[in-house]
């Protein structure tokens, strides 16, 4: 680590951080200003409304369609649960030494599962 | 120092960390209680069922499905809420239009007779009946009565 | 006084710099890519969530009856308002973004590995926690959008067999969304949520100092 490239946190590292601070506020205020949240409806129960969660809920709104019944719990509990302990636990069951995407088979057809699993419901929400 | 004094010592350096935790043990139980006591939710009474006026009779269809919008108070709170009034002949039901799915309100497709609910698809048909998508039980029934011209409904208070 | 002078008398005393030395020297390798900036991002994002949550705080009221109408105010009458919470929204959408994303990018370099594991797992719930500031935030402007998404939400939960219903009540403080639903999201997303994302925060940030940035790269 201590080669001749590196450099002292403070204040070299400590300045390209804050530069890159800097950009992400500027990020937020040109988004802001340009599309501003709407403020929605105020609660009515006569008007026909079809509620839509934000969009990183949108794919567990998607797979409660497919549990019906007294099964609800299983994709509205259970999947998403289960699919948070995979995270959760992700150091310890892909805990081999290597670090090479292509070489953790397992963890890279879990992983690729997930994804693949949950933007695909997002997409089909949205239809 | 003897082996005697050294192993009193650690005696009582062992007591005084045990001593230690339950003593923090103690103080954490001293949140937890007063915590449990004010995140208990309200208390869920069953109460008795009363009646509140929905509409005035004339408002009823002669045949056919009609939406309305029912407002009460139960406890110091106004509750609104929508339901549904089917007639038959001369035979009125209520539905309250709460989804068993997931609590949406359901909306009434003239053309297909049937009641969808527009978060997941499910249906209904006009007898409340759960007939597809992932609804578990039928719409609520709701006692209703008619009396001097106003249709009441049964909603618990 | 100068100003450098009044830093060196602060430093002085409180010895900042003399015990913060190892990591204000520390060294950084040179030539990190960019991808390894997205938890950064995710950090800067924060840091103006909590700023702007701080001000909107100072305008906005947990009530059934004033919830909706204080949201309105505040694009309307207050100067900057509509723009205070435009960008608290959008920090809020990009941090899930930017946390999804660093997540990955974790993933994929295999970067979690020992001896990170810790590293990670902290990462988890920060990530859940983002997620929960999402959910509790978005029932505060109390609208049509806010409302459903709570009752189905909420209801998703209550599905879950024998625990699901009290767990329900729980959360909402009684048998449906109301005054009491409101005031309980608001004091979780402003008080329980940043509190504890602020202790994982740490974690997460110590294991970093402790174990160095992930070579590899």
């Amino acid at each position: 680590m201590n080669s001749k490239s590196d450099k002292q946190f403070f204040p070299y590292y400590f300045f390209e951080i804050t530069v890159l601070a800097v950009l992400v506020v500027e990020a937020v205020l040109v988004l802001a200003l340009l599309f501003p949240p709407a403020i929605g409806r105020s609660v009515d129960v006569s008007a026909q409304y079809s509620p839509r969660p934000e969009w990183y809920f949108l794919f567990l709104y998607e797979l409660t369609k497919y549990f019906p019944g007294r099964w609800t719990f299983v994709g509205a509990v259970l999947l998403p649960g289960l699919a948070f302990a995979l995270l959760f636990l992700a150091p310890f069951l892909d805990s081999g030494r290597e670090v090479e995407l292509r070489r953790r088979r397992a963890a890279a057809v879990a992983g690729f599962t997930l994804i693949t699993a949950v933007v695909v419901l997002t997409l089909l929400s949205l239809l | 120092m003897t082996p005697m004094e050294n192993e009193k010592k650690l005696d009582r350096r062992a007591f005084i960390s045990k001593a230690l935790f339950g003593l923090l043990g103690l103080l954490g139980l001293g949140f937890l209680i007063p915590a449990l006591g004010v995140l208990t939710p309200a208390r869920l009474r069953q109460r008795a069922i009363t009646f509140v006026p929905l509409l005035p009779e004339e408002d009823l269809p002669r045949q056919g499905v009609r939406k309305a919008e029912l407002v009460y108070r139960a406890s110091d709170r106004e509750i609104r809420t929508r339901v549904f009034l089917v007639v038959d002949h001369d035979d009125v039901t209520a539905f309250s239009a709460v989804c068993s799915h997931l609590g949406c309100l359901v909306n009434y497709h003239r053309k297909t007779k049937e009641f969808v609910c527009p978060c997941h698809g499910g249906k209904y048909d006009r007898n409340g009946v759960n007939i597809a998508g992932p609804p578990p039980a039928p719409l609520t029934r709701l006692p209703v009565k008619v009396e001097k011209g106003t249709v009441l409904v049964g909603v618990k208070v | 006084m100068r100003v450098d002078g009044f830093f060196e008398y602060l430093n002085e005393k409180l010895g900042f710099t003399s015990r913060h030395r190892r990591v204000l020297d520390r060294p950084v390798p040179d030539g990190i890519s960019y991808l390894n900036c997205f938890g950064g991002i995710a950090f800067t994002l924060f840091i103006i969530l909590v700023l702007t949550g701080f001000l909107l705080a100072a305008q906005y009221t947990p009530t059934e009856t004033e919830a909706y109408r204080s949201v309105q105010r505040l694009h309307r009458e207050v100067p900057l308002g509509g723009v205070l919470r435009a960008v608290h929204y959008w920090a809020a959408n990009l941090m899930v973004v930017t946390v999804l994303l660093h997540m990955l990018r974790v993933f994929i370099t295999g970067s979690y590995k020992k001896p990170r594991e810790l590293t990670w797992v902290a990462g988890t719930m920060l990530f859940l926690l983002t997620f929960s500031f999402g959910f509790t935030g978005y029932l505060l402007p109390w609208d049509q959008k806010a409302y459903w998404a709570t009752v189905v939400g909420t209801n998703m939960l209550g599905s879950l067999p024998l625990l699901g219903e009290p767990l329900r009540t729980l959360l909402l403080g009684g048998a449906e969304v109301s005054g009491r639903t409101l005031l309980r999201f608001y004091s979780i997303h402003m008080l329980w949520l940043p509190v504890l994302t602020g202790l994982f925060l740490w974690v997460h940030f110590h294991m970093i100092r402790r174990l160095g940035i992930s070579g590899g790269m």
